[in-house]
This record gives C-alpha cells, sequence and structure tokens, in this order.
C-alpha cells in the first residue's frame, strides 16, 4: 500500500459522519477534562470505556484518542490562566504560560499554545503516515538495555526539571519504583511486598495513585485557604492571534517542539510528559537570552506546548505498532481494541487497516476541531474556570471519586485514590513532587523487566550495557544530568532554578 | 522553601521506607545464577532511596533553625475544613454502597457547597439535587455502572 492510497482511506474512514461526531465529542470532554483539574485523561478514558462497547473499533478509538489531545489542549488553558496544570503534561506550560498572564499577556500565551498545538499535530499526523511502516523496523531493534538505558534517562529529566530539591525528586522516583513493585512479580509469579493483603496481590492501579496525587492532594491543598488566593487571569483576550514577533520568536520553539515531541513520544514511556519537560530544556539551552525563562519567556510556552502535543500522537505508534503502550492513557486505548477483538501490533496495519488509518485520519481532523474549540471558545472555558472554586472543588472530588470507581467496580479503589490524596498533600506540604513518583510507578514494570532481561542476556554480567553503545550513551547522559546538580547541592550551591510556580 | 523539621522527619520517614523494601527484597531473593531475582531492583532501590535522603536529611542537620518557619496550616480554620472535606470523602465511599448513587451523591454536594463556605440553603440544595440527577442521567446514557444501595436506586 503506498501512501497516496493510505491517506485516502485514512480520511474516507475519519469523514465518515459518525466518527466525525464522535471525534468532536472526544474533543470537546477532553478539554473538559483538561481544563478541570483533578480528572486526567487516563481516569476519563477509563470512565467512557464501557460505552465505546457498542461502537465499532476505529469510532471507539477515535473518541478515545480525541479525548487524550483534547486533554492536552485542555491543559494548557488552565496552566496557563490559574497556574495548575490541568494533566500532568501542562505541568511545564505553568512555568512561562502564567507568567505570561501575569504579565497581561494570557492571550498570546493561550494563542500560541493551540497553534503550537495544531501545527506539531499535523505534523505528527504526516510522521505517522510516512513514517509507520519502517519504524516499526526500528523500534523492533531496540533490546533490554536500550529500554533500561531510555527509562533510566527519562527518569533523570523528569527529576532534574523538578522544581525544589533535585534530591527529593529523585526520591519520590525511587519510591515510585518500589511502589510499582507491589504485587506480583511477573517472572517468577510470586507475590512481592503485599503483606498478604489480598487487594494489593495484583499490584496498585495507576489510576487511583494518579488522581489522588494529582487531583485530590491538590482539592485538599486548596480548602485551606480561603477564595481570594485564587484568581483567574483573564486579562484581554482580543489578542489570542499571536503577534508576527511572536511567531518569529516561537516558529524555532515550535518546529523544535514538534520534532522532538514526536520522536520522544514513539520512546516507550514517553508521550506528552516527557516531550514537554525536555522541549523546555532544549530551548533553554537553545535561547541566546536564557534568563527570560521562568518569568514569561512565550517560547516557554510554544516549545512545550508543540512537544506535548506531538508527543502524544507519537506515542500512539508503539502501541499500535508494536502493541507496547507508552503511557496510561494509551493503554487505555489498548485496552479498548482489545475488547473489541483488534489485537495491536505488527498484524495491525496489514489486518485492519481501516483501524489503523482511520485512527490517524481522525487525529488530524481532531487536532483542526480543538484549534477551534480551543480557540474561539476561550471564552467559555475562562467562564467555566472563573466559577468559584467553593463551587467547582465538590464537583472535582465527586468526578474524581466516580472516576476511581469505574476503573474496577470497585469502592477499595475509591479508598485507595483518598488514601494517596492525602499523601500527596502530605508530600506537597513538604515539599516533594508528585510527578517523578507517578512517571516511575508506570516505568518501573518496564523498567525491571528490561534489566532483568538485560542480566538474563549477559549470564549476570552488567558489561552488557558497556557493550550496547546505544543503552550506554543513554546511561551517560543519565549521570551527567544526575551528577553534577547533586555534587553541586552538596557543596552548598544551588543548581539553576526552573522558576517557581 | 527549606524548612529543617520537615526536611528532618520526612527524609527520616522515607529512608525507613527504603529500608522496610531493602529488608524485604533480601528476603525475595538478590540473585541465582547470575540471573537476579525478585529482590534484585528492589533491593538497589531502596538503598538508593537510603542514600539519597542522606542528601536531604545531612544538609537539614547542618542548617541553622534561623530560616523562619513557615505555619503547617496557613488559616486558622484551615485544619477544620480539611478534616471536615476528608470526613467527607471518606463517609461517601462508605455510603455509596449502602444507600446507593443517586442519594450519596446528593448529600455528599450539598455538604460540601454548605459547609465549606457558607451560603444560602437554598442554593446548595439545588445544586445537590441538579448534580445527583443530572449525573446519574449521564452516567446511565454512557452506562457506567453505579451503585443502587439497598433502597434500590
Amino acid at each position: 500500500m503506498d501512501l497516496l492510497s493510505n491517506f485516502c482511506l485514512a480520511f474516507q474512514v475519519a469523514l465518515e459522519p459518525v466518527n466525525i461526531f464522535l471525534c468532536f465529542l472526544g474533543c470537546l470532554l477532553g478539554t473538559l477534562v483538561g481544563v478541570l483539574p483533578g480528572l486526567g485523561p487516563a481516569a476519563s478514558m477509563s470512565l467512557l470505556l464501557p460505552i465505546t462497547f457498542s461502537l465499532p473499533p476505529e469510532s471507539a478509538i477515535i473518541m478515545l484518542g480525541g479525548l487524550y489531545y483534547g486533554t492536552m489542549y485542555g491543559g494548557s488553558t488552565t496552566s496557563i490562566l490559574i497556574n495548575v496544570p490541568g494533566e500532568a503534561a501542562s505541568v511545564v506550560t505553568c512555568l512561562d504560560g502564567y507568567q505570561m498572564a501575569r504579565k497581561g499577556k494570557a492571550g498570546q500565551a493561550l494563542g500560541i499554545a493551540a497553534f503550537g498545538s495544531f501545527i506539531a499535530g499535523t505534523f505528527g499526523t504526516i510522521m505517522i503516515m510516512v513514517l509507520a511502516p519502517p519504524l516499526t523496523v526500528l523500534a523492533l531493534k531496540f533490546g533490554p538495555p536500550e529500554f533500561v538505558g531510555l527509562v533510566l534517562l527519562g527518569l533523570t529529566m523528569v527529576t532534574y526539571l523538578s522544581r525544589g530539591s533535585m534530591a527529593k525528586a529523585l526520591m519520590m522516583a525511587v519510591v515510585g519504583l518500589l511502589i510499582s513493585f507491589v504485587g506480583t512479580d511477573l517472572v517468577t509469579g510470586r507475590e512481592r511486598f503485599t503483606l498478604g493483603i489480598d487487594t494489593i496481590a495484583g499490584g496498585f492501579d495507576i489510576v487511583p495513585i494518579a488522581m489522588g496525587l494529582f487531583g485530590i492532594s491538590e482539592v485538599l491543598l486548596n480548602l485551606e485557604r480561603s477564595e481570594e488566593v485564587r484568581e483567574v487571569l483573564s486579562t484581554r483576550f482580543r489578542d489570542l492571534l499571536p503577534s508576527k514577533e511572536d511567531w518569529k520568536v516561537s516558529s524555532g520553539p515550535i518546529a523544535r517542539g514538534s520534532f522532538l515531541g514526536f520522536f520522544l513520544g514513539l520512546i516507550p514511556g514517553g508521550g506528552g510528559l516527557i516531550a514537554s519537560f525536555i522541549s523546555y530544556a532544549v530551548e533553554k539551552k537553545v535561547a541566546k537570552h536564557p534568563e527570560t525563562f521562568g518569568s514569561g519567556d512565550i517560547r516557554g510556552v510554544a516549545g512545550p506546548e508543540s512537544a506535548n502535543n506531538a508527543g502524544a500522537q507519537g506515542a500512539f505508534i508503539p502501541m499500535l505498532t508494536m502493541g507496547i503502550p507508552c503511557n496510561v492513557a494509551v493503554a487505555i486505548l489498548m485496552g479498548a481494541l482489545m475488547i473489541h477483538g483488534v489485537l495491536p501490533g505488527p498484524r495491525l496495519l496489514d489486518d485492519y487497516p481501516r483501524v489503523f488509518w482511520g485512527v490517524v485520519g481522525s487525529m488530524y481532523i481532531g487536532n483542526l476541531m480543538l484549534l477551534v474549540l480551543n480557540l474561539p471558545l476561550i471564552g467559555m472555558w475562562v467562564r467555566l474556570l472563573k466559577v468559584r472554586y467553593s463551587l467547582l472543588f465538590p464537583f472535582i472530588l465527586l468526578f474524581c471519586l466516580i472516576g476511581a470507581y469505574t476503573v474496577g467496580s470497585n469502592i477499595l479503589d475509591v479508598y485507595m485514590m483518598i488514601l494517596f490524596g492525602i499523601i500527596g498533600y502530605l508530600m506537597k506540604k513538604y515539599d516533594y513532587e508528585p510527578a517523578p513518583l507517578v512517571m516511575a510507578f508506570l516505568l518501573g514494570p518496564m523498567f525491571e523487566g528490561a534489566l532483568r532481561q538485560s542480566l538474563i542476556i549477559s549470564g549476570g554480567s552488567p558489561l552488557i550495557f558497556f557493550t550496547h553503545p546505544i543503552a550506554l550513551s543513554f546511561l551517560l547522559a543519565s549521570f551527567i544530568i544526575l551528577g553534577s546538580p547533586l555534587l553541586l547541592q552538596l557543596l552548598g550551591r544551588k543548581r539553576p532554578d526552573l522558576g517557581e510556580y | 522553601m527549606n524548612n529543617k523539621k520537615r526536611d528532618l522527619v520526612s527524609s527520616m520517614i522515607w529512608m525507613a521506607l527504603g529500608a522496610l523494601f531493602t529488608v524485604g527484597a533480601l528476603q525475595q531473593g538478590l540473585m541465582r545464577k547470575g540471573v537476579p531475582g525478585p529482590g534484585f531492583l528492589p533491593f538497589l532501590s531502596g538503598l538508593a532511596l537510603i542514600f539519597i535522603s542522606l542528601f536531604v536529611l545531612i544538609p537539614a542537620l547542618r542548617q541553622r533553625e534561623k530560616e523562619t518557619t513557615s505555619q503547617f496550616f496557613p488559616e486558622p480554620d484551615s485544619m477544620k475544613k480539611l478534616s471536615l472535606a476528608l470526613v467527607a470523602l471518606f463517609a461517601f465511599c462508605f455510603a455509596l454502597l449502602q444507600i446507593g448513587y443517586i442519594l450519596t451523591t446528593f448529600v455528599f454536594i450539598l455538604f460540601m457547597t454548605r459547609i465549606m463556605e457558607p451560603r444560602g440553603w437554598l442554593t446548595s440544595v439545588w445544586v445537590a439535587l441538579l448534580t445527583s440527577a443530572l449525573s446519574y442521567f449521564l452516567f446511565s446514557l454512557l452506562e457506567v455502572q453505579l451503585p443502587k444501595g439497598l433502597l434500590g436506586f
């Protein structure tokens, strides 16, 4: 099948009326979820999973996919306007986006975020169409040692980019790993660290943990203060269209972000989150005057926003071509496919071309819809945000409670979420970041599996990491990134702070 | 913000957690004939946690108390609001299976909107009513399974 016929098939499926409607619904809900803090893409996708049962597989994925990238768009809105990331991947946008809003440039920030995301999304869609077949081959060449290096690098980046103490962030990453070890060991089938408690024999589930640490804890933290501290910066929405100057400055970050984000999304463990973090770091590195980063530099919004969208699209590829989900949201998509009897993996392209290409086509349509939803309709979302928090938070809590419940129709998941909410609240009070923890928790099984496999292959010798050049370079990069700031910290000197938010 | 006491306490807690995992990992078996066992990575991770905690513990020990320690609860009734919220959350879980979704949601929303920030009874009741009804409708439409409770709805 050549590129043109793939292209045609893609839009043929995507433009069917049912699919257009579902795409729109997904995007709308996704933006809503992204805008409202507390519910993330994974949780909301699990909520909507049951209704996809009656739909044909490509329609199900189209809707859930729309939800997924919708949250990327919506998440930037809250990041910029109220300094609260709507979901994890928008964390970086808070750094400069919120600062821009404080300077009265909220419109430009939102505008460049939306346009950057759209451009990146389009880029991502084209890339998928072109690269899907050869990428399958390349990805298959990555062996266990490479995965180990990659995961380590990813975790390192997350801790490096955390605010505050890097030691604390690193600790949280390790804690996340430890939590992921609880449950049944995949290799031996034995239970580990479960203390004989039945409920956790299968390990902890990501949804209660993520919702608790990110959502519940945030609400608890906000409840402590009276209303006035939270303000929605809403100055001047007339300038949603970025100026020529803005475009000039942002074109580099958008281009880099799209490119970088897409390829980072391809990597297992990647997706929007890592893409946005790394894009921020890269832009800061590349910039002639990096001091403005952290205080309202548009490049700090353009780059990461493009990256996280491109990353979200790139994240589809390993799942569709190899059956390996990069992150929880994509894992849920995979689950949806399997429920429909469609097995993701190398056969998907050939056996179910409608599903594959239909999904790809609707990615583009979805991006278009989201541009419309996010710019002209921005007023609607702002009004939503302006609703007093004391009126808003009960709904956020309710959504979280129900969301956690619907994961497995198990009330224990909800208790778990509340527990992690308390833990997250305490963590934030004591200056520990939850993001590295969740990230490490997600990557834990993959990391451990790859590590053990590597050692099995090498017969127990750690030298395998030295004989595989790609793996070695990932590991070296990780150690360099980790090593120098820690050393500085010991000597009492601070590493460059990414700005507080 | 640096807070000596908090860093001391927290780093020690995490160290303890690391120690727990390290010890537990030993029981799981670290290596067998060159093949890493289930305890291998947990062992290393536990040790790593202990080690990295030192990077928080030692500076905290070295730090003089001169930094102003911020209050744990920023406002006088913070603790009250927080406890109320937590009670409500737990109560929700408990009640959900006993009295079903609609009632539980109604009471929950009512409680939250009325208690957390004083406003008229009427508004709160309206909001609670609308929320439970609409959300139930929405979820039914989506065919999401929600608990029925003893009263049958």
